[in-house]
């Protein structure tokens, strides 16, 4: 019974964080229709900014975090503009650089912090207990943060201008144009929601594992087979398919800790050879 | 008209080939034992990065776990020596066969998808393959799935000399390997290659079954990817996940194919030199010499897209024409 409830619990709890990481990624493949290897790269820059605040400037936590989501919405759509647009017509180049971007990030934060890993504190201190089970508030706080950025950003996809502006433009590109979307606005808005959220989603992983520079390399994988799962340039097949992703992986934990992460990778082999398109996707490439 | 343009296009690639043997052939002579560790370490880890050329810079599928071929070829090498007694050449061939049989495998499904799929299925089947391993445990003597038997994953069982004897293999693997992928590059199916990846649809227009070529390029890179990991067990005694499995491996022939010029073999080799040379040469720099060459691989890829050995051919050439030009004139005019 505590077994069940723990991995219902915890599932939960991963899952909803998996999810706030995936979706910005999901819709900078929707919107740009590149493969972003540097999204690990957005998470650790969250992360780490929030972990020179707290510990250099010696702020508290929570102005940490705000300061690493301005931090993320700020340095990911400055990498579009600079970096990606220029060579957006060279695929191969920009999934490449996107590549190299992830693996200087990591160089640059290995050169600032040291390679060993760091943490920070917990937003809300303390546990609660559901039977046996003991749950630290942090992680519900994270995990209802992330599913409230999630139902936020559905709606302001699916019933602000702007948001349908960008749906429009993940449609038809050209026919966005012609109906006067200006594409840049649009793609640099983009870009930025995707650095906050994966800036939140950074800051949380840090401070209920800890961040090392190489950290963002799991949650990219993780994300990957989410947004292949659910169907790339889905929001709602995300959220769905970070569920499954998140209680597999709970699950194989529990009864085989050295399986971790094997059943998603399976689970995504057979996806992309079966069913390209996703779970939930419209179909693409 | 034939007769000219055919004398125009000879392949320089071999001089460089006969270049890189010659020094490599010579640098014994230092007698600095250090230098040829690292070079031996270098002419491996150029495989690696010629072995991913064939497939991605030729046929444009960008792919993102080579390291596969490389633990494939680590793995059963160390098996079929440990479980058989095969000499150790005969375990790098069964090594190289494996691991291009693995890519054969992987390719049938995955030749369907294009750009990023494909890239991502590469990515997800070595990450597999690495948890499997950890998982399986077969043989392994030491932790999370290595296997290490100094005795039995020995090149020669006598060695008159430590550090020669894996060095010369090494210098002729580098060579024949460069070797034989130039002629394949510049034969009909390098041909054919190119053509898929300037335009797979114009290729199948133009009548040719890319889906088996494009599983031929896999073979190809897998049995060389193979080969060279197969060698690299031999080279540090052991074969585990975190020493062939490794991601890096698979960044390392991306970022070195960059350097030194996709799709032109000798490209890939030269950049896998300098990215070995820096990264052991450079250990007082500590991690920054990793930044400096992923930010000179991202300056090429912006600048220099053809890569730098390619823009030093192609300056040589120009050089050439233009005194050939010179010589011309006064007796035309």
């Amino acid at each position: 019974m505590d077994t069940l409830i723990e991995i219902l619990v915890f599932g939960f709890l991963i899952s909803s964080l998996y999810a706030l990481a995936a979706v910005g990624f999901t819709m900078i493949f929707g919107v740009a229709g590149v493969l972003n290897l540097a999204h690990g790269a957005f998470i650790t820059i969250g992360a780490y900014l929030a972990i020179w605040a707290t510990t250099t400037l010696d702020w508290h936590i929570l102005p940490a975090t705000l300061l690493a989501i301005v931090g993320g919405g700020l340095f990911a759509p400055l990498v579009y503009y600079y970096l990606i647009r220029p060579v957006i017509d060279r695929p191969v180049t920009v999934f490449l650089s996107t590549l190299l971007i992830g693996v200087i990030t990591e160089q640059v934060l290995i050169l600032l912090f040291s390679p060993n890993p760091r943490t920070v504190s917990a937003l809300i201190e303390g546990n609660f207990a559901i039977s046996n089970v003991n749950i630290p508030w942090n992680r519900v706080v994270a995990s209802l943060v992330a599913l409230v950025a999630i139902v936020a950003l559905w709606f302001f996809v699916n019933r602000t201008r702007i948001g349908k502006a960008i749906t429009a433009l993940s449609m038809e590109r050209l026919g966005a144009a012609l109906v006067g979307i200006n594409e840049l606005r649009i793609q640099l808005i983009v870009w930025s929601i995707s650095g906050v959220l994966a800036a939140i989603a950074g800051v949380f992983l840090t401070s209920f594992l800890a961040m090392s520079p190489f950290g963002g390399r799991v949650p990219l994988v993780v994300s990957f087979s989410i947004v292949v799962l659910g169907g790339l340039g889905s929001i709602s097949g995300s959220l769905w398919a970070a569920y499954i992703i998140g209680f597999a992986e709970t699950i194989t934990t529990q009864f085989i800790p050295e399986a971790r992460g094997l059943p998603s990778l399976v689970l995504l082999l057979l996806i992309l050879i079966f069913r390209p398109q996703g779970l939930f996707g419209r179909s693409a490439a | 008209m034939t007769e000219t343009k055919r004398r125009k296009s000879f392949p320089d690639q071999f001089f460089w080939l006969i270049l890189t043997g010659g020094i490599l052939f010579l640098l014994p002579n230092t007698g600095d034992l250090n230098l040829l560790t690292i070079l031996t370490l270098a002419n491996t880890w150029a495989v690696f990065a010629m072995s991913w050329d064939i497939l991605s810079g030729y046929t444009g599928q960008i792919n993102f776990g080579h390291s596969l071929s490389i633990g494939l070829g680590g793995y059963f090498s160390a098996l079929s020596a440990i479980w058989f007694d095969w000499p150790a050449i005969v375990t790098i061939l069964v090594g190289g066969i494996i691991a291009a049989l693995g890519y054969i495998l992987l390719a049938l499904p995955a030749a369907r998808l294009h750009g990023p799929y494909l890239s991502l299925v590469t990515l997800i089947a070595a990450l597999a393959a690495e948890r499997i391993i950890r998982i399986l445990k077969i043989e392994s003597s030491g932790a999370e799935g290595a296997i290490i038997d100094p005795t039995k994953l020995k090149l020669w069982q006598s060695p008159e000399n430590f550090f020669t004897d894996p060095y010369y293999f090494s210098t002729i693997l580098v060579l024949s390997v460069g070797l034989i992928l130039v002629i394949i590059g510049r034969s009909r199916i390098g041909k054919i290659f190119e053509a898929i990846r300037e335009s797979e649809d114009a290729a199948k227009a133009a009548g040719l079954n890319t889906t088996k070529y494009k599983v031929l390029a896999f073979a190809i890179s897998g049995f060389f990817g193979g080969l060279a990991g197969a060698f690299y067990t031999y080279q540090i005694g052991s074969v585990s996940p975190a020493s062939h499995f490794l991601l890096d491996i698979s960044v390392f022939c991306i970022v070195a194919s960059v350097i030194g010029g996709m799709g032109t073999i000798i490209g890939p080799m030269a950049g896998g030199y300098l990215f070995i040379l820096i990264q052991e040469f450079g250990r007082s720099l500590g991690s920054s010499r990793f930044l400096s060459l992923f930010l000179v691989a991202f300056a090429i890829l912006y600048f220099m897209p053809r890569g730098f050995l390619t823009e030093i051919r192609i300056f040589i050439f120009q050089m050439i024409q233009s005194r050939k030009k010179k010589k011309e004139e006064p007796t035309t005019s």
